[in-house]
């Protein structure tokens, strides 16, 4: 249990061999300073006002949520031993890579072999988890341990059967927040990157998947998890479909390599989002959509492929339902849902068993859940809310299917922003790398961001 | 950049006039806007004058007749500032179970407020205490935690059950029918003919609180009331 893990006790606990006992290292748990504390388990200073229990006791704020640490606690672990046996078959997925795949695959074969830092920047639908079975497979095969970890739990939810289907020898531990499972130790680990700050050099392959989600801004917790979490000899692989400005700027200057993936796995690439400005929440307010707007639905009614409408507020789900529904045809079905819908889960089957035709949304949905042949609209994508991630995401639910790896992407909003536009660019700068790799077909990717 | 205690989303310094109006009624602290209306106050609302419970009641709620048919001195007259709806659950999930001390300061000031107003003179503030064990664990009596800068008289504590006593007492019933506190040593002689008011977190079937009344009119307390952050 011990192992690369820190427990936290006011005694220590009781190991059954002498050799455990000899090898555990403790530390106290919080560090008092003259104004201030720090806490060994997350890294984190905080004032003494702040953290102060009755008694001149303290404890950590910042780390609450993995169960309260104070001044009377102290940190035991054992450095990780790599206890593991490996089963004859690492690998049990069947399926092919792509060409494209294959040559990611390969690059990061290297980055675990040389215990490297690396960014992946793979477009949405470029099947960035199918690409790291290799390298894991060789990792694995090394007893070396590997943790997959991500800031959103729903893609740790999603990635955790995959993964277990991919390496069904394999035991593999979920932890996150909303998880009732008890901790395991295993080879294989997939995890919130908040569940980071429970391991102690740990882990000799680190993943870090939607690294792009992970606020490294403010979360000065979240980068010392990483680190600690990590062996000192270690790789560190960041994959991301919306690489935000301050990694491509770290990645620019070198501070750990950097390749794209910018085709899809149909080798297509990502529908290019067209922008109009309109005065829309004006029309809304007096029930009414532009003739633009008329086309479009006119268009997607006959085209009779499913659609996404995406609106920044809950309160603008009920009247732009209505309208959207008054240009239709009456057969055709549809709804409204938003993140804490309860009946979220039930619409989103309807939707793709084809009952409901569209639906009018809030949320970008979470990550597994793809439609196929699927149009979408962003009404108000000049809206704070579609950040140039977001609306990156919003295009790329578009064109998934290799039987039609196109489809629409309209941003409606009243005056382009800054974020509308950079996601266009972005989009249209992946698409550029995406055509120059399919020339080159099959020789070396760029390797330098432009 | 300030941050809200409750929801961590920075606090907007965008002074609309139902913001500004709602801070200063409530006088919650450090707290935003959205997290301080999801809390139910009781303030201006009709209340059992027993216990404290909002509606409108001829006399007593049933539940506070059964106080006094069970044999309750007098009713404790109850006063909480906050319904015990979803948030306020929340709240002390995170201030007393998780352990978020500095939570105490959420409510600080208006408890202090309560008491000012209703019980200016002649009152010696009681808390409720909580038992060594939990105190060694948690590291702090929530009730003190939320009265903190009020001068508190910790005459009662809670009466140390043996092993051999607690399997005794392993039926929840008789648990519940036990005298579970105690006055602290050195109290004694302070609490006859003096009106005293008790304080604690939330008031929820009232048993504990009668508890320490019955305790404290046995020692010859002349009025035993009591106040609460939650009901
Ligand atoms: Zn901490
Ligand atoms: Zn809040
Ligand atoms: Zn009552």
């Amino acid at each position: 249990m011990l192992f690369g893990r820190w427990e936290i006790a006011r005694k220590p606990p009781l190991l059954s061999s002498k050799s455990q006992i000899n090898k555990m290292i403790s530390k106290p748990a919080l560090i008092i300073e003259k104004s201030k504390i720090f806490c060994q388990r997350c890294g984190q200073k905080t004032s003494k006002k702040r953290a102060s229990l009755p008694k001149e006791k303290y404890y950590c704020p910042q780390c609450l949520n993995f169960g309260r640490i104070t001044s009377l606690d102290t940190l035991y672990t054992i450095s990780e031993p790599n206890f593991f046996s490996v089963p004859e078959m690492i690998l049990t997925w069947l399926g092919e890579l792509s060409p494209y795949q294959q040559k990611s695959a390969q690059h990061l074969m290297k980055v675990v072999n040389n215990n490297e830092t690396f960014l992946l920047w793979a477009v949405t639908g470029a099947g960035k988890t199918e690409i790291l079975f290799p390298a894991l497979a060789h990792a694995l095969e090394q007893k070396k341990r590997v943790c997959i970890a991500s800031p959103r739990i729903d893609v740790c939810n999603e990635l955790y059967p995959r993964l277990k289907a991919a390496f069904s020898q394999i035991t593999i531990t979920l932890l996150h927040g909303q998880q009732k499972q008890k901790y395991q130790y295993t080879q294989l680990v997939i995890c919130t990157t908040h569940q980071l700050v429970r391991f102690n050099a740990a882990f000799d392959i680190l993943i870090i998947d939607e690294v792009d989600a992970f606020p490294f801004r403010n979360d000065h917790l979240l980068e010392f998890a990483v680190k600690t979490a990590r062996k000192r000899k270690s790789a560190l692989i960041m994959l991301t479909a919306t690489p935000t400005k301050k990694l491509l700027q770290k990645a620019g200057k070198g501070v750990f390599s950097f390749d794209y993936l910018p085709l899809r796995y149909h080798g297509a690439p990502l529908p290019q989002p067209q922008v109009f400005c309109e005065t829309w929440k004006k029309n809304i307010q007096q029930e009414k959509i532009s003739i633009r707007l008329k086309r479009i639905f006119a268009d997607w009614e006959k085209q009779g492929y499913p659609f996404l409408i995406f609106v920044p507020r809950i309160n603008l789900l009920k009247p732009i339902f209505r309208i959207v529904r008054q240009n239709l045809k009456e057969d055709i079905k549809g709804t409204t849902v938003h993140a804490s819908d309860e009946h979220r889960i039930e619409k989103i089957e309807k939707m793709r068993s084809g009952y409901f035709r569209y639906l009018v949304t809030t949320t970008i949905l979470e990550r597994g859940v793809t439609f196929p042949f699927l149009n979408v609209l962003v009404l108000g994508a000049d809206d704070e809310i579609f950040t140039r991630a977001v609306l990156v995401q919003i295009a790329g639910r578009v064109g998934r299917n290799k039987k039609r790896p196109t489809g629409d992407v309209f941003f409606i909003c009243e005056m382009q922003n800054k974020e509308v536009k950079e996601a266009c660019r972005q989009i249209a700068f992946v698409n550029r790398k995406g055509a120059v790799l399919k020339n080159e077909t099959m020789s070396s990717l760029p390797k330098k961001n432009s | 950049m300030k941050q809200c205690l409750l929801c961590q989303k920075r606090i907007v310094e965008n002074f609309s006039f139902k913001w500004l109006f709602s801070f200063q009624t409530s006088g919650i602290k450090q707290v935003c806007s959205t997290c301080i209306n999801s809390f139910d106050s009781l303030k201006g609302k009709a209340v059992c004058t027993g216990c404290g419970r909002p509606g409108n009641y001829q006399n007593y709620c049933t539940d506070c007749e059964k106080w006094v048919t069970l044999g309750a001195a007098e009713l404790l007259c109850n006063r909480s500032l906050y319904c015990y709806n979803r948030q306020m659950k929340e709240y002390f999930e995170r201030f007393k179970f998780s352990g978020d001390y500095y939570l105490r300061l959420v409510f600080q000031k208006e408890l202090e407020a309560k008491l000012k107003e209703n019980y200016h003179k002649g009152w010696l503030f009681v808390p409720i205490p909580v038992s060594k064990e939990v105190f060694e664990k948690r590291g702090f009596n929530q009730v003190e935690g939320l009265f903190e800068n009020i001068c508190l008289s910790k005459m009662l504590s809670v009466k140390k059950i043996s092993k051999k006593q607690q399997s005794l007492l392993k039926r929840r019933e008789r648990m519940q029918a036990a005298q579970p506190f105690e006055l602290t040593t050195g109290f004694e002689k302070e609490i006859k003919g003096k009106n005293i008011l008790l304080l604690d977190d939330i008031y929820t079937t009232g048993r504990t609180l009668y508890h320490a009344q019955a305790l404290l009119k046995k020692a010859g307390a002349k009025k035993v009331h009591s106040v609460t952050l939650a009901r």
